[in-house]
C-alpha cells in the first residue's frame, strides 16, 4: 500500500497506524508544516517512508515519529531536501522503540543539499527502551561539490545543466522508488522552475 | 539468546571519612551566606558584587525544562561552603593525615609518584594541596587553585573570569558563580609546551555538601597543555550536588586537552557547564568519561572562533541501576575552515539510562567548515534505555555536517566467536565492551586507562550466573 502526503495540504497532525506493510511518500514543494506519527502496532509490520522536499523560499517544518510497539517491526525512513534560495528546512525525526518492540529494526536517514542561502535545522532522535534491536540514524548537510560540477562542465554541460544533473542524482534514491507518474511529473516541473537561472 | 541480568557491584570507593571540616556554612542559600563566603575568603568588592549579582540571576532563572529529572534537588538542604584547612598548602608532608588516608584509598600517591607534573587535589570545598614541579614554575606556568590565583593575579584573572560562561548562561552556572570555591587556575605563557598532564582529584566528603569548583585555563599563543580531572567520591546517605564551571581559552595555534573521569557516587547530581573558546589555528579537545553519579548533565562545548580552529569531543558514558547519564557535546563553527568532531560511546545496563544530547551549529560566514558526529550505544538488557538527541543548525551553505548513530546489543555472533576461542561468556562480554570504548580509553593517560578497564571489569564481574 502506498500513501502520499503533501506537506501543505490537509491536517497538520497525522497519526498513521501501520498494520502490515506501508510505503508512505511525503512531498513538499512549498512552505508547509506536518507532524506525522507512525505506529507499528502489529507484529511484523513494515514501514517505508520516503520524503522529498524542494524549496526556493519559505519554510518547511516536518516532524516524523516512528513508534515501534510490537515485535519484529521494521521501519526505514529516508528524507531528502534541496534548498535553492533562502528556504528553511526544519526537521525533527524521532524513533521510539518501546519495551514491547523487541527484535525491531529502525533506520532513519536525512540528507540535505544547500544551494543558496538556506538554513537547515535537523534533529534526528532515538529513544530506545528494548535491547534486542537494531537502530541507526544518519544525517548529512552539504553543498554542491565544486569538483563534481567542474567535471560535468568539462563534459560539455553548462552550469545549470550540471546543477540539475547533480540535484537529480542526489534525489535519485527517492525518485527511483516513486511509481506515481503524476508525482514524478510534479517534481520534475518544480525542479525546472527552481533551477531556472535568475536574470 | 536470552537477555541476562547484570549485577551492579557494590560501589568501589564506598567509604566515608569522619567529617572534621573547620568551617561549614549553614544549609541553604541566601545573600548572607554568599557574603559570608566572601568574608571568609577576604574578597574585594569586585568578587563580592559578582557573587551577589549571580545569586540574583540564579533565583530568577528557571530549571531546565528538558533533560534529566532534577526534581530531587533541594537547594535549601545543601551546605554551600565547607573549608577543611585554612590555607592552600604546598608540600605533601603538610597535608593532614586523615586526608592522605582518603587519597591513599583512591591511589593518588601512586599516581603522584609516576609521571605527574603537578597535583592539585580538592578535598571538600577548597584546594588544600598543590605541588608543582620546579621546571613548570621556571617556564612561567601558573598552576594554582582558583582562590589563590584571584589574590595573586587579579588583573589576569578579571580579564578572563566569567567571560566564556557568564552567570546568566544557565541556572547552574549562576549558582556556581555565586558560591564557587576552589578549582584550578592555569596560565600557560606563549609558546610553552607542558609535556606532562597536569591533574587534580576532586572529592566530596561531607554529607549534604555541594561542590562548586571553578576552573579557568588560559593557553596563550602556541602553547600546549593537557589537564586531567578525576573524580571519585565516597558514598553518602543524602543527595549531593556538584555544579562546576570550566572555562578554557585556546589562543592562536595553542592546543588544550581537558580530560575528565567522573565517578561520583550514585547519589550525586552532577550538573556541569564546560566551554572552550578556540582561536585561529588552535585545537581544543574534551575527553569526557562519565561513570558515576545519579544524574549527569554535561555537554562540553567548543566555540571555534578563529579560522582553521579545531574542536574535538570524545564522550563516554556508563549508566547502571538508577543512573541517568545525559551527556554529549557542542561544536559551534563561527569562523571559516573550522573542523569539529564528536565521538560518543555509551553503555546502559540494569535499568540505567544514557542519552547523547548534542549540537552542531555553523554560523553564517563559517565557510568550508566541517563537522562529524558519531554516536554508538550499547544496551545490555531490556530494562535499560538509550536515547540520542543530536541537533544540527546549519546557516552556512558552504559547510559539511554529518551525523550518525547506532544502538545495538552485544552480538550473539561476536560472543560465539570469542567463546569458541576458549573465553568464558563473561570474559567475552568484557572484551567486547572494552573494544567498544577503546577509541576513547586509548586517549586517556596510562594510569587512567588502566583504572577505566578495571572499572569496566568490575561492573561485569559476577554478572553471569
Amino acid at each position: 500500500m502506498t500513501k502520499t502526503i503533501y506537506i501543505d495540504k490537509g491536517k497538520k497532525k497525522l497519526n498513521i497506524l501501520v498494520e502490515d506493510s506501508l510505503t508512505c511518500l511525503i512531498v513538499g514543494t512549498g512552505s508547509g508544516e506536518k507532524e506525522i506519527t507512525f505506529e507499528l502496532k502489529k507484529k511484523g509490520a513494515n514501514l517505508k517512508v520516503l520524503g522529498l522536499f524542494l524549496l526556493g523560499n519559505g519554510e518547511i517544518k516536518l516532524r516524523t515519529i516512528q513508534k515501534h510497539l510490537a515485535r519484529n517491526t521494521v521501519s526505514d525512513l529516508k528524507i531528502k531536501s534541496v534548498l535553492f534560495d533562502q528556504g528553511k528546512f526544519d526537521y525533527l525525526g524521532r524513533v521510539n522503540i518501546f519495551e514491547s518492540g523487541q527484535q525491531s529494526n529502525a533506520y532513519q536517514q536525512n540528507d540535505n543539499l544547500l544551494l543558496g542561502d538556506g538554513e537547515v535545522e535537523t534533529t534526528p532522535e532515538l529513544e530506545i527502551l528494548a535491547d534486542d534491536v537494531k537502530c541507526s540514524h544518519g544525517s548529512t548537510t552539504s553543498q554542491l561539490n565544486e569538483r563534481d560540477l567542474f567535471y560535468l562542465k568539462t563534459r560539455g554541460l553548462d552550469q545549470n545543466e550540471a546543477k540539475k544533473l547533480f540535484v537529480q542524482g542526489f534525489l535519485a534514491t527517492i525518485t527511483d522508488k516513486i511509481d506515481n507518474i503524476k508525482i514524478t511529473k510534479e517534481i520534475e516541473l518544480c525542479l525546472k522552475k527552481l533551477l531556472k537561472p535568475k536574470i | 539468546m536470552a537477555t541476562k541480568t547484570f549485577k551492579k557491584n557494590k560501589y568501589q570507593f564506598g567509604f566515608n571519612m569522619p567529617d572534621t571540616s573547620t568551617f561549614r556554612s549553614k544549609k541553604g542559600l541566601s545573600a548572607e551566606i554568599v557574603s559570608e563566603i566572601s568574608d571568609l575568603k577576604k574578597e574585594d568588592e569586585w568578587m563580592r558584587n559578582f557573587r551577589q549579582k549571580s545569586l540574583k540571576i540564579f533565583s530568577k532563572k528557571k530549571m531546565p525544562p528538558w533533560g534529566a529529572d532534577l526534581s530531587g534537588i533541594n537547594f535549601s538542604d545543601i551546605h554551600y561552603f565547607i573549608r577543611p584547612g585554612d590555607r592552600a598548602e604546598r608540600s605533601w608532608d603538610d597535608v593532614p593525615p586523615y586526608i592522605k588516608e582518603t587519597f591513599d584509598k583512591i591511589g593518588i600517591p601512586q599516581a603522584e609518584k609516576k609521571m605527574l607534573a603537578g597535583v592539585g587535589a580538592q578535598y571538600d570545598s577548597e584546594v588544600i594541596y598543590h605541588s608543582l614541579k620546579k621546571d613548570l614554575e621556571k617556564q612561567g606556568v601558573i598552576f594554582l587553585d582558583t582562590d589563590t590565583a584571584y589574590r595573586q593575579y587579579p588583573e589576569l584573572f578579571k580579564e578572563y573570569f566569567g567571560k566564556i560562561i557568564p552567570p546568566g548562561d544557565n541556572k547552574f552556572a549562576a549558582l556556581n558563580s555565586a558560591v564557587w570555591s576552589g578549582g584550578s587556575f592555569i596560565y600557560v605563557p606563549k609558546g610553552v609546551k607542558v609535556k606532562k598532564p597536569l591533574q587534580a582529584y576532586f572529592r566530596i566528603n561531607a554529607a549534604n555538601m555541594g561542590q562548586f569548583e571553578r576552573t579557568l585555563i588560559i593557553a596563550d599563543e602556541g602553547s600546549e597543555i593537557h589537564y586531567v580531572e578525576g573524580c571519585t567520591a565516597p558514598v553518602y546517605t543524602t543527595d549531593s550536588l556538584h555544579s562546576a564551571v570550566v572555562e578554557i581559552y585556546v589562543k592562536k595555534n595553542a592546543r588544550v586537552r581537558y580530560t575528565t573521569i567522573q565517578n561520583w557516587s550514585s547519589n550525586v547530581y552532577n550538573l556541569v557547564t564546560k566551554r572552550m573558546r578556540v582561536e585561529e589555528g588552535g585545537f581544543g579537545e574534551w575527553v569526557d568519561c562519565n561513570l558515576g553519579s545519579k544524574v549527569t548533565m554535561k555537554y562540553p562545548s567548543c566555540y571555534l572562533m578563529g579560522p582553521g580552529a579545531k574542536g574535538e569531543i570524545l564522550s563516554m558514558a556508563y549508566a547502571g541501576k538508577g543512573q541517568n547519564q545525559d551527556a554529549g557535546g557542542k561544536i559551534i563553527h563561527c569562523a571559516p575552515n573550522t573542523t569539529g568532531r564528536i565521538t560518543s560511546k555509551s553503555i546502559s545496563q540494569s535499568g540505567g539510562r544514557t542519552s547523547y544530547r548534542g549540537l552542531i551549529e555553523t554560523k553564517k560566514g563559517a565557510k568550508g567548515s566541517r563537522s562529524k558526529v558519531v554516536c554508538d550505544a550499547l544496551l545490555l538488557d531490556d530494562e535499560s534505555r538509550s536515547d540520542t538527541y543530536p541537533k544540527m543548525n546549519i546557516l552556512e551553505k558552504d559547510s559539511r555536517i554529518e551525523h550518525e548513530a547506532t544502538v545495538s546489543k552485544i552480538g550473539d555472533q561476536q560472543l560465539f566467536y570469542l567463546m569458541s576461542k576458549g573465553l568464558t561468556e563473561e570474559e567475552a562480554e568484557t572484551m567486547i565492551i572494552n573494544g567498544f570504548i577503546s577509541p576513547i580509553v586509548k586517549e586517556l593517560p596510562l594510569e587512567y586507562a588502566l583504572e577505566m578497564n578495571r572499572l569496566i571489569k568490575l561492573q561485569m564481574e559476577g554478572s553471569i550466573g
